[in-house]
């Protein structure tokens, strides 16, 4: 009856999503300096985690602009709502955001992996992660 | 200056990686399923620490400090979480996860493959789903009454095994995503601050909250008076605003949770004394409802007639769709309640106890003398 059962459940699944990603940003951060042979990275890896962020991306963008009076969402699309509002709680607009992340999806889905802005997709992750670190310290107490 | 820091973390964390293995391969045998997870958690980690060396030696070290993050919040669980429960776990540990397994397995749970205890905490559980571990109170091998309370925290692992909660959540969503979309009459002013409210409403029923009052109601569903009974007795205990509407707690009010329960159970068990007591301790306890005067978000709205309803509603048709089995037993007459001593069925001993504990108290410790060794063993 603590506070631990449902934000146990709720920070398990948002590691998991944070696993994968932050996974395919170092892949992609190998291949943007062509590095990939020296740390035994496939080319198929690659186009996999190209997919999975341009995903995860746009999913973030769509949500920053999404009319917010309006609940019936799914559960990755609250992820992903929860991570906009992160965001934007960060003083930057969502107008701003939209042009960034437009910005690094674009590169990313020519393949010009050198043009990306990995800042950006840092600070998303970021996000994120401060949601996960936000919630064990309601469990904990902290 | 970051790099320095993460050239130490790294030479800290190859040293620390070495000591969780060791530990995790010294792991008593009788726990295999819990060191195999163990073993494949650290083998993750093995593989974060290597993420974390790429991103340090091509120079990223903003991506470096978020693995970095993740690798010490696994670390920080496996530490500080599973590997004291497996090392310090002793005979009454072992008594009581035997005990829960059981429990679990009698209301159709058979997803459990082995269960942990920790004792002399607050009930919570903490899951893979197929390999909880469970924080109860100090004596929980010693005592049956409010055991009842282990169904809640079943239930948190069925969350993880069933779209349950989150199809709750949709229901309750679209309830309010229909009243915003539903001409609200007034001057503009008015309008958008109805809005507002409304919107802060369907904010407040997060998925936390959400699953909190189905696992209340699976709880109820699967153990009937036993859990609604034990709840009471627990609320009584906090002194807290019983309805007040906190943003803080992930809970929703414990008004509600009560009103839920007690409107959820079926009317079955009505005329028995200890439906009476509770619906009459209830009376005494709840006061006249409806939120503090300070709320953000008013508990009227919140929490109304029509929010509980559709709760519940929709909880039964999910439960019925899990088949997940109800409680649906007589209870012994208060006369007899002593003289019950059937321990085939634990939900049902589980029900007596609190019959026993709360009509007939000096009795208690009589009778949970001669059941309770027939079941914690």
């Amino acid at each position: 009856m603590s506070r631990l059962g449902a934000l146990a459940n709720k920070i398990d699944r948002l590691e998991t999503t944070l696993h994968e990603l932050t996974e395919a940003l170092v892949r992609l951060q190998v291949a943007s300096l062509e590095r990939t042979r020296e740390f035994n990275i496939d080319a198929n890896d690659i186009e996999v985690d190209r997919a999975k962020m341009l995903s995860f991306l746009s999913s973030v963008s769509k949500s920053l602009l999404r009319d917010t009076a309006f609940f019936a969402l799914t559960l990755e699309e609250r992820t992903w709502q929860a991570i906009a509002r992160g965001l934007l709680s960060n003083g930057n607009s969502a107008d701003d955001w939209h042009e960034d992340l437009a910005a690094v999806i674009g590169s990313l889905e020519r393949g010009q992996l050198r043009d990306v802005n990995w800042s950006t997709i840092q600070q998303v992750l970021g996000t994120l992660d401060a949601g996960i670190t936000d919630d064990m310290r309601r469990i904990e107490g902290w | 200056m970051v790099a320095t820091y993460l050239a130490a973390k790294t030479v800290a964390l190859n040293v620390t990686l070495e000591r969780l293995i060791k530990s995790q391969q010294a792991l008593a045998r009788e726990h295999q399923g819990f060191s195999t997870w163990l073993a494949d958690i650290l083998g993750q980690l093995s593989n974060r620490k290597r993420l974390l060396d790429t991103a340090v030696s091509i120079g990223q070290e903003s991506t470096a400090l978020l693995i970095l993050r993740e690798i010490e919040r696994t670390r920080g669980y496996i530490e500080t979480i599973w590997l004291p429960a497996l090392e310090f776990e002793r005979e009454e540990h072992r008594r009581v996860s035997r005990f829960i397994h059981k429990l679990a397995q009698q209301i159709g749970i058979s997803y459990f493959e082995d269960v942990l205890s920790v004792l002399g905490q607050s009930w919570a559980v903490r899951s893979p789903a197929q390999l909880p571990l469970f924080y109860v109170p100090m004596y929980q091998d010693q005592t049956l009454f409010e055991c009842a309370v282990l169904y809640h925290e079943f239930s948190h692992t069925l969350s993880r095994t069933s779209k349950a909660v989150e199809t709750l959540h949709q229901a309750i969503a679209q309830y309010f995503d229909g009243i915003l979309s539903s001409s609200i009459k007034g001057k503009p002013a008015q309008v958008e601050a109805q809005r507002r409210q409304v919107a802060e409403c369907a904010m407040y029923w997060n998925e936390e909250r959400v699953e909190e009052i189905f696992c209340d109601l699976f709880a109820t569903h699967v153990s009937g008076p036993a859990f609604v009974c034990s709840w009471l007795d627990m609320t009584s205990r906090l002194e807290r605003k019983l309805f007040r509407v906190n943003k803080n707690d992930v809970h929703p009010p414990d008004g509600f949770r009560t009103d839920a329960c007690l409107r959820y159970l079926h009317n079955r068990w009505d005329q028995h004394p200890l439906m009476q007591w509770a619906r009459t301790f209830w009376a005494t306890q709840r006061g006249p409802g409806g939120g503090a005067p300070d709320d953000t978000v008013p508990y009227h709205v919140v929490c109304s007639d029509e929010v509980m309803d559709l709760i519940i509603k929709k909880t039964r048709q999910i439960l019925m769709d899990l088949n997940v089995t109800a409680f649906d037993d007589d209870l012994p007459e208060v006369s007899s309640l002593t003289s019950f001593d059937d321990c085939t069925s634990l939900v049902k001993l589980i029900n007596v106890a609190v019959a026993v504990h709360l009509l007939r108290p000096t009795d208690y410790p009589t009778w949970e003398g001669t059941v309770l060794p027939q079941v914690m063993q």
